[in-house]
């Protein structure tokens, strides 16, 4: 991949569209989850209006906060901004293209959940503790998961960047349907499992129900709000945008593996942009249904769910080395 | 007149320590204890212990001038009253295990100032910190504490909740509660019984209806006032509606706190049409000012009856469907078995009372036990479940709100005609007094009253049932998970304000 101006603009356009899309999706699944209910709903871009008042508020720390408690909300503010500038939503040569890799990609992700849950304890309020201790136990059970995940898909295109692995499922999608020979059986299983073991690691890693309850004002059954609790004003701006863009980072991924379908010239932007958004409001549609109808799960039952997770990508990955 | 009946002695404290192990094991248990200052009447304080039991309540008076044997340590449901009395009146219940002060804050309040002793002048001691209140202490490596509340993150009203943890399950929790004491029984020496209606419907505004109805058996019953048939059917249809709308709020929030809001919404929406239905009868959605002294203030008309039938309709199609959802879905049940148990045991040590009891086992239920208005005549029985957890408890009011619509839907339709108030004249005799009980949503309601000279509340005292269940929370947590504390807390919804007076 040869640099170039128009990768460049096309890319930094790509990212803003994703991140300025990023709190419509989120207030899309509420809505949804609202309308399901029978309930009027809040308004499609209540998130952004509520991201504006935070801006505009003051910030209260703890009297036991360091400095952590200060750098902690932009790290993982920034930390997501960079997964969506590797990530090819929609456009196949995204910004950070060439040092996407799946590996950076899956711990860049554990670095900002290092940064939310050092602020929780910096608070020195019981709740951070609590809900730190919470965060790394759904993380160090999803973690095994999302590597495999990555791994497996690393395996089966033989590429290292999130980038080039989709562009080869792409390319071989493309190929089977025009030379019609079909696919094989391994081709199809092997997305279908990563694509249900990265939803349910999604679930748990965006703090949806039945792992987590994002609606809720119960202090005591919360694993990520119990993070934010003392979090207010901008630092709150930054933690619930944050959690926007993780959520769009993990959708964006899901769209990929779902219908891998990325432009590689300008003139294919359109249709592809609005495949991207199709995918994206399926999936959002898909969580807000899973979120309908279950009730939260006890949350020494989540191991199970997360095992299931964990099973289905270790399946996926063994295929993938068979592939050999 | 049905009046309550009452087995009244007169017992000398140390011998009432002695018997109190006998009148245990002979299943009676502590509907509550109630002291008052009747210095100008014998120059002595009065410590009231009342015991329920199959054959009506049993009364048991000391006489005391300072102080009188604890009995905690045999009935430890006497444990929350002894300090209570401790603290409003500076009786000393000897041989108490735990004397910290309950209701008056050391922080802000001098100790040596007794409010519910006569001579007590009415000035609120200086604002300044007096002393501290010692909780207790877990020790050990790897425990810590979690401290919930006085003020919550949502509309809640305050109590103090100390958990101590090693990790998620919880080792002890204490409960602090009383942050909002209002002096209800204070405020209503010297009123009259009218005046006073008006603000004991107030205590625990949902369950207004219930709570009045507690404390017109009692007034009326001095007053020697016999209402009519009529009004006795009203104020059951009433009291039933009040009941129905809180079981259905209740089992909503089960819901809600196990983050199922689909069903739930659907019975906030019926909970809306219940509320609509009191606002449509009484002027009020919840039913205040419905009852008066000798009566009732509004008549059931057809039109009125037929609101009622329509409602009632639809109460029974979105019950059943949540029924449906409780009993079929393994998830939800998953979350309800077997968590938050309260023993039977704990049950009966405690006192327990309405709900939370027959969860447990007990089949308590004033309705049935000691019948007021035409209970009695219903030949209810109480239902009862033995899981004692939340998933029973869920249940049991999924059963009662089927219960209460049948009671409503047969007095509805042979409704007596008649006046639905009696004028009265009627003065009470000086220094009597009337128990009165009813059953609320949450279980008993218990009053007692004595009439001063003049024909004005000499001493009120209400006992709610939250007070004597909020003790068990501490007990229900252990054995779960920090997590689940909410639902836990929400299966027993009990009220801050009726526990804080």
């Amino acid at each position: 991949m040869n640099f170039n101006g128009q990768h460049l603009i096309i890319g930094v356009v790509q990212f803003f569209i994703v991140v300025i899309l990023a709190p419509f999706f989120a207030g899309f699944i509420h809505k949804l989850k609202q309308r399901a209910r029978g309930q009027k709903g809040i308004n499609i871009f209540q998130f952004y209006i509520n991201f504006n008042k935070l801006l505009k508020k003051e910030i209260v720390l703890s009297k036991d906060a360091t400095f952590i408690s200060n750098i902690a909300p932009y790290i993982v503010f920034v930390t997501y901004l960079i997964i969506l500038l590797m990530l090819p939503a929609f456009y196949r040569y995204s910004l950070l293209g060439m040092s996407s890799d799946v590996i950076l990609i899956a711990y860049s992700l554990a670095l900002a959940t290092f940064f939310m849950t050092l602020y929780a304890m910096d608070q020195g309020s019981a709740f951070g503790g609590l809900g730190a201790a919470r965060e790394w136990f759904l993380t160090v059970l999803s973690e095994p998961s999302l590597i495999f995940i990555f791994i497996s898909l690393a395996i089966y295109t033989k590429q290292g960047r999130i980038t080039d692995i989709f562009y080869f499922i792409q390319k071989g999608a493309e190929n089977a349907f025009l030379t019609g020979s079909g696919s094989s059986a391994v081709s199809v299983a092997i997305p279908f499992l990563l694509f249900i073991s990265l939803f349910i690691v999604s679930i748990s890693e965006n703090a949806r129900i039945p792992i987590d309850n994002p609606e809720t004002h119960l202090e005591l059954t919360m694993f990520h709000e119990a993070n934010i609790l003392e979090a207010s004003g901008k630092h709150l701006g930054l933690y619930e945008y944050g959690s926007y863009l993780k959520l769009t980072v993990f959708l964006t991924v899901m769209s990929l593996i779902l219908f891998p379908y990325m432009a590689v010239n300008i003139y294919q932007i359109p249709i592809a942009f609005i495949i991207y958004v199709l995918k994206m409001i399926i999936l959002c549609a898909l969580i807000a249904g899973v979120e309908t109808v279950n009730p939260k799960m006890r949350v020494f039952r989540v191991p199970n769910i997360l095992s299931v997770s964990f099973i289905l990508s270790l399946i996926a990955m063994i295929l993938s080395i068979r592939r050999f | 007149m049905n009046k309550i009946m009452i087995d009244k002695h007169d017992i000398e404290s140390d011998d009432f320590a002695n018997s109190a192990e006998n009148l245990k094991t002979s299943g009676k248990y502590l509907l509550g204890i109630v002291a008052a200052d009747e210095r100008v009447l014998n120059s002595k304080f009065s410590v009231r212990y009342f015991f329920g039991g199959t054959e009506g309540i049993e009364e048991y008076c000391v006489k005391t001038d300072e102080s009188f044997r604890s009995i905690s340590k045999i009935c430890p449901a006497a444990k929350m009253y002894e300090r209570e009395i401790y603290d409003l009146f500076g009786l000393l219940p000897e041989g108490h295990p735990d004397l910290r002060p309950l209701m008056l804050y050391p922080e802000n309040w001098d100790s040596s100032v007794h409010p519910l002793r006569k001579d007590y002048n009415g000035v609120i001691p200086e604002m300044k910190k007096y002393g501290g209140y010692k909780f207790k202490e877990v020790l050990g490596e790897g425990i810590f504490n979690v401290l919930v509340g006085p003020v919550h993150a949502g509309i809640i009203e305050p109590g103090h909740f100390r958990f101590s943890l090693a990790g998620e399950p919880v080792l002890q929790l204490e409960i602090r509660h009383f942050w909002k004491h209002r002096g209800i029984e204070k405020v209503c020496e010297g009123k009259d019984f009218k005046e006073t209606l008006d603000i004991i419907s107030k205590i625990s505004g949902d369950n207004g209806v219930n709570i009045a109805i507690s404390y017109l058996e009692a007034a009326e019953s001095i007053l020697n006032i016999e209402i009519t048939e009529r009004a006795k059917y009203i104020r059951v249809i009433l009291a039933e509606l009040e009941r129905m709308w809180n079981y259905v709020r209740d089992v909503a929030w089960i819901f809600m706190d196990i983050g199922f809001a689909l069903p739930a919404q659907n019975l906030f929406g019926l909970q809306e049409e219940l509320m609509r239905l009191n606002k449509n009868l009484s002027g009020h959605r919840f039913l205040f000012n419905s009852l008066t002294v000798g009566g009732v203030n509004l008549d059931l008309d057809s039109a009125k009856l037929k609101a009622i039938e329509e409602t009632l309709k639809k109460v029974e199609n979105i019950i059943k469907d949540s029924e449906e959802f409780i009993l079929s879905s393994s998830s939800v049940l998953d979350r309800l078995e077997f968590t938050g148990k309260i023993n039977k045991k704990t049950a009966e040590e405690l006192s327990l009372c309405g709900i939370s009891a027959r969860a447990s086992e007990l089949p308590r239920d004033t309705r049935a036990e000691f019948p007021y208005l035409i209970y009695g005549r219903l030949n209810l029985k109480p239902y009862i479940l033995d899981g004692g957890d939340v998933f029973a408890r869920t249940a049991l009011r999924i059963k009662e709100i089927y219960l209460s619509k049948k009671i409503i839907s047969d007095l509805s339709s042979n409704l007596p005609e008649g006046n639905i108030a009696v004028s009265f004249e009627s003065k009470p005799e000086a220094y009597n007094y009337a128990v009165g009980n009813s059953e609320t949503s949450r279980g008993n309601a218990f009053f007692y009253i004595m009439a001063d000279d003049k024909g004005k509340i000499f001493r009120l005292k209400y006992i709610d049932p939250s007070f004597r269940i909020w003790p068990s929370i501490q007990y229900g947590v252990l054995g779960n998970i920090i997590a689940d504390f909410p639902l836990i807390n929400k299966s027993l919804n009990l009220s801050y304000a009726g526990n804080d007076m």
